[in-house]
């Protein structure tokens, strides 16, 4: 086995060991604080704050141990095939497996901690419930929903073009394999999120006693669906980047003269880079976490965002 | 806020406080013409209560013409302002032919209307 895939192994194994970890020891209110930050909700007084903080730390404890199992899967495919020689010593394929292993792990997790939820109304409590159909479109930002989508289908695109025109497969950023393991675990997230999302994440009934923990769970069930949006996001974007520049290369060496080839390429390269700017800024402007709270809860969004121009 | 609150303690049956919730939202617009309520199985899940208490209550304002169920579109609000104008219409359609199968005079159809609405007024 060469060093670096060595290399590559020890840090996937590590990786796999902190999040196991992670998955233990959970932490609970200083989770809690940081969550209740990012979905702009303020956290409540007990006892709905420890059922919220049990709740948080109960994902977070299976997207945690599932992320680390999704690596480890990954590793034990790497070994597999690297004891059976179809690894070369050079090859950064390994990475990208318990990459995408990770990844899909967490978001299955995700969903897992969900289905394993048991669910109890305390007698004699009132119950509230939105009189509306839970959508999709009011918990995730249609930036992200549609960016998902459109990055899993050109994921597979890219990697498809790849592997049916062999020119392409002589500029490599990463081999073929890594590609269409990406593009294929991003295709795999966007159909737990389109599948899952909806009959799991939206459609587990949880029972509310007051309109701050209805506004809590919907808060926890943004979060979800956007574990398994990023999901897709990470998986299908770096099998777009590496199929995109092979095929370009290709492209080019095709309609164009070598002189102008270079000058493509790093253009090429500039406006992925702005892209992915853009894409950063714009999420960062448009706080997709507080997404569901401006679409479900106006009036608290309106009240949190007084508060902040008075801070 | 589309909010309903069921209260288990309380007098009211647990189907008498949804629909007049969900009457009292039409009312107000909060839930306009057209908008889409929760299946019966999900609201009934969502609020703890068994199935059929949300159904009772779906299937009174059905009857009272203020939601209306579109197979795969599930249950939408139908209630307008004249809604309940219309449904009279309907039922003062029915009272005409009943009488007509009955052979009951106009005169006789409406005195009995005429008592019917003493208690109203």
């Amino acid at each position: 086995m060469s060093p670096l895939l060595l290399t590559l192994l020890v840090l996937s194994g590590v990786a796999a060991l902190g999040l196991a970890l992670w998955a233990i020891l959970a932490p609970g209110d200083r989770m809690a604080a940081r969550v209740s930050r990012r979905v702009g909700l303020a956290l409540p007084a007990e006892p709905l704050r420890g059922k919220l903080v049990r709740r948080m730390r109960r994902t977070t404890r299976w997207t945690s141990g599932a992320a680390a199992a999704g690596a480890v899967v990954g590793i034990a495919g790497v070994a597999t095939a690297a004891a059976s020689g179809s690894i070369g010593p050079d090859d950064t394929t390994p990475i990208w497996l318990a990459f995408a292993g990770l990844v899909l792990g967490g978001a299955v997790g995700a969903v897992l901690a969900i289905v394993t939820e048991s669910r109890s109304a305390e007698p004699g409590q009132p119950r509230v419930a939105r009189a509306t159909p839970r959508e999709l479109r009011d918990y995730l930002d249609p930036i992200e929903l549609v960016g998902a989508r459109v990055t899993a289908v050109l994921g597979v695109a890219t990697t498809v073009a790849l592997l049916a025109w062999p020119a392409a497969r002589t500029i490599q950023v990463a081999t073929p394999v890594a590609v269409t393991l990406l593009a294929a675990a991003g295709a795999v997230a966007l159909v737990v999120l389109e599948v899952a999302g909806r009959r799991v994440v939206l459609g587990r009934s949880r029972i509310s006693e007051s309109p701050a923990e209805l506004a809590w769970d919907d808060a926890l069930r943004s979060d979800d669906l956007r574990r398994l949006v990023t999901a897709v996001l990470m998986t299908s974007t770096y099998a777009v980047i590496f199929g995109v520049f092979p095929l370009a290369g290709a492209l080019g060496s095709l309609l164009l003269p070598d002189a102008l080839l270079m000058v493509a390429v790093n253009l090429a390269f500039y406006v992925l880079m702005a892209a992915a700017v853009v894409i950063l800024v714009l999420s960062t402007v448009r706080k997709p976490a507080r997404f569901y709270l401006r679409r479900l809860w106006p009036e608290v969004a309106a009240q949190e965002a007084r508060a902040a121009a008075e801070r | 806020m589309t909010l309903l609150t069921v209260d288990p303690t309380a007098p009211t049956p647990p189907f008498e406080q949804l629909r007049a919730q969900l009457l009292s939202q039409m009312r107000e617009g909060a839930l306009p013409a057209g908008a889409r309520l929760p299946t019966v199985r999900q609201l009934a899940a969502d609020l703890g209560v068994a199935p059929g208490t949300v159904a009772r209550a779906y299937k009174e304002l059905e009857a009272a013409g203020a939601i209306e169920t579109r197979g795969r579109n599930g249950t939408v609000v139908a209630w307008s302002p004249d809604a309940g104008e219309r449904r009279v219409q309907e039922l003062a359609a029915q009272l005409a032919a009943a009488a007509r199968e009955h052979a009951l005079s106009p005169d006789r159809v409406r005195a009995i209307v005429e008592a019917a609405l003493t208690p109203i007024e």
